[in-house]
């Protein structure tokens, strides 16, 4: 077997991102939910645990399609939420903020995949 | 078919992550390369292990954050059972530490999702037998430990919490730099019978079974100086 050259790999990604897109903005609007319910005091264990569960993915998933800064975002927020039972409000609400603004950076431009060449 | 007239040998694959977007992606990248098959996807940690069970794939791709079981407790169980499934972690981030211990639990290599690109070329490696480590294939235990112990220092005078004598700490830290009995014999002037002796009694302590394991162990419990 030849490792593929990266072109294919980024091209095959960029067709998993197009579809995954819309899962990935759905995890999105449950981290909105959440930091809004943060900031109004009405979060309960649902909705943290939900959100957790939606950070963890974003993170994971949105550096794989090469969004490394907005990965680190969702990184920070799931860093937040694990951190303990009621997060900053204001901190969340300026994490969510820039990612939103990431995602949207993701419509218009695509990822690519990091390669570490020694 | 390749120029030599032999069917180049197709590895399978099963991918454990709770995300299926992320499978979805590993599934897409590996077809790409075409010396893949993914003979299954496992969405937790003990779906995971009932899966390599029944299905004996030969790459083990896992997540360390899942739910029911997290990776490196579905890798205990996965080693404990005794499968010769070659693991190898997918995940976004890990500490030395965990590179470590799942080097002690059995895995073959870790690739970070950012590095995904990467992930075909670090399958190849750990399908000759090598390991994949910090985005580079590894031959030997030795570079594992350096480049670990190097990430993961320790207090600069060796703990002995093990009843180890001094020249038993001697030569763990001669293991740890990778030397054959014969090399530690003859460092310190003594027979290869003498080292396995020591050997023994060293595992006994430690709670250990061979030598990668007590090179690791080592390291981790800072037995000795880096």
């Amino acid at each position: 077997m030849s490792a593929p050259k990266n072109d294919d790999i980024r091209s095959a990604l960029e067709r998993v991102w197009q579809n995954s897109r819309p899962e990935a903005i759905s995890r999105f609007a449950t981290l909105k939910r959440f930091a809004e319910k943060l900031r109004s005091g009405t979060c309960d264990d649902v909705s943290r645990d939900g959100a957790l569960l939606a950070a963890h993915r974003l993170s994971g998933s949105l550096g794989m399609f090469g969004f490394n800064e907005a990965s680190s975002c969702a990184a920070k927020i799931e860093a937040l939420l694990s951190d303990g039972p009621t997060p900053d409000g204001e901190v969340m609400v300026s994490l969510v903020e820039r990612l939103r603004m990431l995602l949207e950076e993701t419509q218009t431009s695509s990822g690519e995949p990091e390669r570490h060449d020694s | 078919m390749n120029s030599t007239g032999v069917k180049p040998t197709i590895a399978t694959v099963l991918i454990a992550d709770d995300d299926p977007i992320v499978r979805q992606a590993v599934r897409s990248v590996l077809h790409v390369s075409g010396g893949f098959n993914v003979v299954g996807e496992a969405e937790d940690g003990k779906m995971a292990v009932d899966l390599v069970k029944e299905s004996h794939p030969d790459i083990l791709l896992l997540d360390l954050l899942m739910p029911n079981l997290p990776g490196l407790e579905a890798l205990r169980a996965i080693t404990t059972a005794g499968s010769e499934v070659r693991t190898v972690l997918l995940c976004s981030a890990i500490n030395a530490k965990q590179v470590l211990e799942a080097l002690q639990l059995g895995a073959r290599g870790v690739v970070l999702k950012k590095r995904v690109a990467e992930l075909t070329t670090a399958l190849e490696v750990v399908m000759r037998g090598q390991y994949w480590i910090e985005s580079q294939g590894v031959s030997n235990v030795v570079q594992i430990v350096q480049q670990l112990a190097a990430a993961n220092p320790q207090p600069s005078q060796p703990q002995n919490r093990f009843g180890l004598t001094a020249r038993e700490t001697q030569i763990i830290s001669f293991i740890t730099q990778g030397c054959m009995n014969r090399d530690i014999a003859n460092s310190l002037s003594i027979t290869e019978e003498t080292v396995k002796r020591h050997l023994t009694n060293i595992f006994n302590k430690v709670g250990m079974s061979n030598r990668l394991e007590l090179a690791l162990f080592a390291i981790e419990h800072g037995l000795v100086r880096n």
